[in-house]
């Protein structure tokens, strides 16, 4: 079985994506043969509040909630960020909170993100970070957007080792990097919707870094499901590291013992 | 994008090319697998154009 750790879900501003609801990404899962996704809204990329796009989606996928799982946006620049965190766990039924810091124009440094990572860990809400939506090289030029790096998400996690977070479309030159750095706090873990590259990327980043902390993820309704899903079937992984990839790390973050 | 390229240049001048080594074969395959273009598409754009190239190219 296997559970998607990366989904997204709504319009994307500079081109029209063939897919943008909730309707359409259950229908590719099922295709895709994936059981479960954590989505969440791409629109909560753009707004600086995010807080009706996540009451949107969370619409979308209050009838869906054993195959869709809500990570909500958050953005700690905004005011009140506080008071949405607790709505979107508590109203919307968010699993997981997902930052855009490239988007809404923040370093991981600073004060309001210790703030939330904070918050996060009372509120047992695992933080996925995303280093990007699509590669530098495809942005509209009069909007390009830096990657996080990852050394600032590498920090972020030894800061607050009581957080669980989640590195998001990282490439693999990125990920084992910051998954060495917190081999020793251990809660900072990373999608491989991101991963494209090079040969055999999956074994490799196993025989570098285990495959406890690494999760499965398409970037659904962004890319390909299929991308994905033949990198882990044409793969050498054992199937004990087969299982923790696909479902085993996800369900472990989402409900830790 | 698969389906816009197919769409916007013709089927017959899309060809399948994976950036191997510095992308993973399967992942790249798993675009055009995955595309909503027909089954004729798909075989054109996987190795029809390219055998019909080196065809004229050979003469084979």
């Amino acid at each position: 079985m296997t559970w998607d750790a990366c989904t997204l879900v709504g319009p994307w501003p500079f081109a029209r994506l063939r897919y943008e609801s909730a309707a359409d990404l259950l229908r590719l899962l099922e295709r895709a043969g994936i059981a479960r996704a954590l989505v969440s809204p791409l629109a909560g990329a753009f707004q600086q509040d995010p807080g009706p796009a996540n009451q949107e989606l969370a619409a979308q996928v209050a009838c869906h909630r054993d195959r869709l799982l809500l990570a909500a946006a958050c953005n700690p620049a905004w005011p009140g960020w506080q008071r949405d965190l607790r709505q979107a766990q508590d109203d919307l039924g968010a699993v997981g909170l997902r930052l855009f810091p490239s988007y809404h124009g923040y370093q991981l440094g600073q004060a309001e993100v210790a703030a939330l990572a904070a918050l996060a860990a009372d509120c047992d809400l695992p933080v996925f970070i995303t280093l990007r939506l699509q590669d530098e090289r495809l942005h509209p030029p009069a909007f390009l957007v830096s990657a996080v790096p990852w050394e600032e998400v590498a920090a972020l996690a030894q800061a607050h080792p009581g957080t669980r977070f989640v590195m998001s479309m990282g490439r693999f030159a990125e990920l084992i990097p910051a998954l060495r750095q917190t081999a020793g706090t251990g809660n900072l873990y990373a999608d491989i919707a991101g991963v494209q590259g090079p040969t055999r990327c999956l074994d490799r980043l196993v025989a570098e870094v285990g495959a406890d902390r690494l999760l499965f993820g398409t970037e659904l309704l962004f890319q390909y499901a299929a991308a994905a899903t033949l990198k882990v079937e044409h793969s050498g992984l054992s199937p004990r590291d087969r299982q923790a990839l696909c479902m085993g790390n996800l369900q472990r973050l989402l409900r830790p013992a | 994008m698969v389906e816009q390229a197919v769409a916007e240049l013709g089927a017959k001048r899309v060809i399948f090319g994976s950036d191997a080594h510095g992308v993973d074969l399967p992942a790249a395959l798993g675009k055009v697998l995955d595309a909503e273009i027909t089954p004729a598409q798909r075989r054109q754009v996987l190795g029809g154009n390219m055998a019909d190239l080196l065809a004229k190219r050979s003469g084979l």
